[in-house]
């Protein structure tokens, strides 16, 4: 399992982003951090994200800007990101990883929805497995703090 | 029928509607609150079967909100979610009766396994209740074991007794006196009411098999030993144990039930383990322990371990003012049992009733009321059907008349009756009848009518009687 805090937190850690997605406007992205193609589907870019989150570097994800469930699930991840990024080198505090993984719960919540109520194509959902599978990862992650 | 409704409460917006569409999706009706109060007020307004419940909300948490609805006796599986489990939660929830606590982030898919079986669970638990509170109905003690003073005053130690925190109690008495029914008084009058009752009758079974019922075994104790088993004591943990004739056991069980009776403590057969049970033990015998155990039969330290509370039922002969009330009781009992109205106890069944001993106590009064009342065709029960034994007693009227060479004796409203001394060696109630009932027929050569005429009885009961005793071909 890559060390997730340890060689991301080499960096400083960012301020709090503002309230909602503001800042990041429709992409979500944080200036210099690497583009993701827009024909990219939202649930390769959430994959993606995940695997970037667990490599311990920063993650946002465009699909934040769309007004559905699938934009609920952007802006829920990117303040998981942000959150993360947000904490300090060292390991995290038992608050912290309690807040972070509160969100991913909602992150993970909607995407149970998705899945159950048909909104995901046969090959998003093959990509969507992997995405969740990531996202356990990140969990243990989180709570070995 | 139409599904269990759910009470999702959790102040994350995404995973509280994601939880609602979820279930809602699978059919559940769900309702849904972001606080502890809102929660409080909707489980009290839709009266939920389960809670999905956060342990974290914002004016209070989970855990208190849980203890406040054990307190109210809030029925429904609750199951708590929380993304910071911490053993003294999990420990609090499951002390307060939570069905499982869940990690965050939730698995739908699992959770949703979690809820069915929550939901089954509870469903069993409910249906448990509603069988015991019926057993709790249908046993009507109070007029079982009698009316009189004395057995009111006897009941009233038993109801005592069942509430105190006695480890072992002894009931003596002669058989059919109710000591079953005083056992199973003392269990569901006590706090023990809602775990398990188990009987044992310890005459009925070999000691090789009553060691391993009673404290169970392990795999491999024994050649036939395949799996492990528990035993009675395990089972009956936290509720009440009876054994019955509990003179019968040997002295090598004597010695391992005193064991459990001192330290609670006991061993399976083949096990190394010690397993530690909180059980009520209720021993009951119609023996005179006191005489088994000067015979060197029954140990005596086990004597005096179990008759530090002993109940004694008396003998129905010595509180005949019983005899009545509880014959009431019977006909009534077997009237809504056989769906048959009845209107109430002849004169002459009730001094039959009172001229008998009753040997085999409250049980032998019972039955012989049952077995009337099946053969009863009027409305009024008389004594035409009781046994012979109760209606010819060797003091009684008819060995009177037989004594003065009378062969038959009238009763009721001019019938005759035949006086009959029973041969020391007892008869068959079920072969005289049969024979009646053929001599009968035959002296109405095949008339049915006739045949029920001369044994005062419907045409419909002939019948029965015939194809009970396959007498159809009589002519």
């Amino acid at each position: 399992m890559p060390p997730l805090l340890g060689s991301r937190h080499n960096r400083a850690c960012p301020e709090p982003a503002a309230a909602g997605e503001g800042s990041h406007h429709n992409t979500g992205l944080e200036p210099g951090e690497s583009e993701i193609p827009v024909t990219v589907s939202w649930t390769s870019e959430l994959r993606q994200a995940f695997a970037a989150l667990r490599a311990g570097a920063p993650a946002r994800v465009s699909f934040a800007a769309r007004d559905d469930r699938v934009g609920d699930v952007g802006r829920e991840f990117n303040r998981l990101a942000d959150a993360l990024a947000r904490c300090g080198p060292g390991g995290l505090t038992r608050e912290q990883a309690h807040s972070l993984r509160n969100r991913l719960a909602g992150v993970l919540a909607v995407l149970h929805v998705l899945r159950v109520t048909g909104e995901v194509t046969t090959e998003e959902e093959e990509t969507l497995a992997h995405a969740l599978a990531d996202a356990k990862e990140l969990d243990a992650q989180l709570r070995a703090g | 029928m139409p599904k269990p409704k759910i009470l999702v409460v959790d102040d994350e917006k995404l995973v509280r509607e994601s939880l609602q569409e979820y279930f809602e999706h699978q059919g559940y009706p769900v309702v849904s609150a972001e606080n502890a109060a809102e929660a409080a007020r909707l489980m009290a307004d839709e009266q939920p079967q389960a809670v999905l419940l956060d342990v974290r909300l914002p004016d209070r948490t989970g855990i208190e909100l849980l203890a406040d609805w054990k307190d109210a006796g809030v029925p429904g599986a609750v199951i708590l979610m929380t993304a910071d489990p911490k053993l003294d939660d999990v420990k609090a929830a499951i002390k307060l009766g939570a069905y499982d606590f869940v990690s965050k982030p939730l698995d739908f898919d699992e959770l949703s396994v979690t809820l069915h079986n929550a939901f089954e669970a509870t469903t069993l638990r409910r249906e448990v209740r509603t069988l015991r509170d019926e057993v709790r109905k249908r046993m009507d003690y109070h007029e079982v074991v009698g009316v009189s003073a004395a057995m009111r005053q006897l009941m009233d130690f038993v109801l005592k007794v069942a509430r105190s925190e006695a480890r072992t109690i002894l009931i003596t008495g002669e058989s059919g006196t109710g000591k079953d029914l005083v056992g199973k008084v003392i269990h569901f009058e006590s706090s023990r009411a809602d775990k398990s009752f188990v009987a044992l009758n310890c005459s009925a079974i070999p000691e090789t098999l009553l060691e391993t019922e009673l404290f169970g075994h392990e795999k491999g104790a024994f050649t036939d030993a395949k799996a492990m088993k528990q035993g009675l004591f395990e089972v009956a943990d936290q509720g009440t144990l009876l054994l019955d004739e509990i003179s019968e056991m040997s002295p090598f069980l004597q010695a391992k039930l005193l064991r459990v009776l001192e330290d609670q403590t006991f061993r399976r057969v083949g096990g190394v383990r010690d397993l530690k049970v909180d059980v009520r033990v209720i021993a009951a015998t119609n023996r005179d322990l006191e005489r088994a155990m000067a015979e060197k039969h029954f140990r005596e330290d086990l004597y005096y371990r179990l008759s530090v509370i002993t109940l004694h039922l008396p003998p129905l002969r010595d509180h005949k003012d019983d005899v009545l009330p509880l014959a009431e009781f019977f006909l009534r009992h077997y009237s809504q049992e056989f769906r048959k109205p009845m209107d109430g106890l002849a004169e002459e069944l009730r001094r039959v009733l009172l001229n008998y001993d009753w040997p085999g106590n409250v049980r032998e009064l019972k039955n012989a009321i049952e077995r009337a009342m099946i053969l009863e065709e009027g409305r009024v029960l008389t004594p035409d059907y009781l046994p012979i034994r109760v209606i010819a007693p060797a003091s009684g009227p008819v060995a009177a008349a037989a004594a003065a060479g009378e062969t038959w004796r009238t009763v009721g409203d001019g019938r005759r009756i035949p006086v009959w001394d029973i041969p020391a060696g007892g008869t068959s109630l079920e072969q005289v009848e049969r024979m009646l009932v053929e001599q009968a027929l035959k002296q109405a050569r095949g008339n049915q009518s006739e045949a029920a005429r001369l044994l005062d009885i419907s045409r419909d009961a002939l019948r029965y009687k015939m194809k009970k005793f396959r007498l159809e071909e009589v002519r």
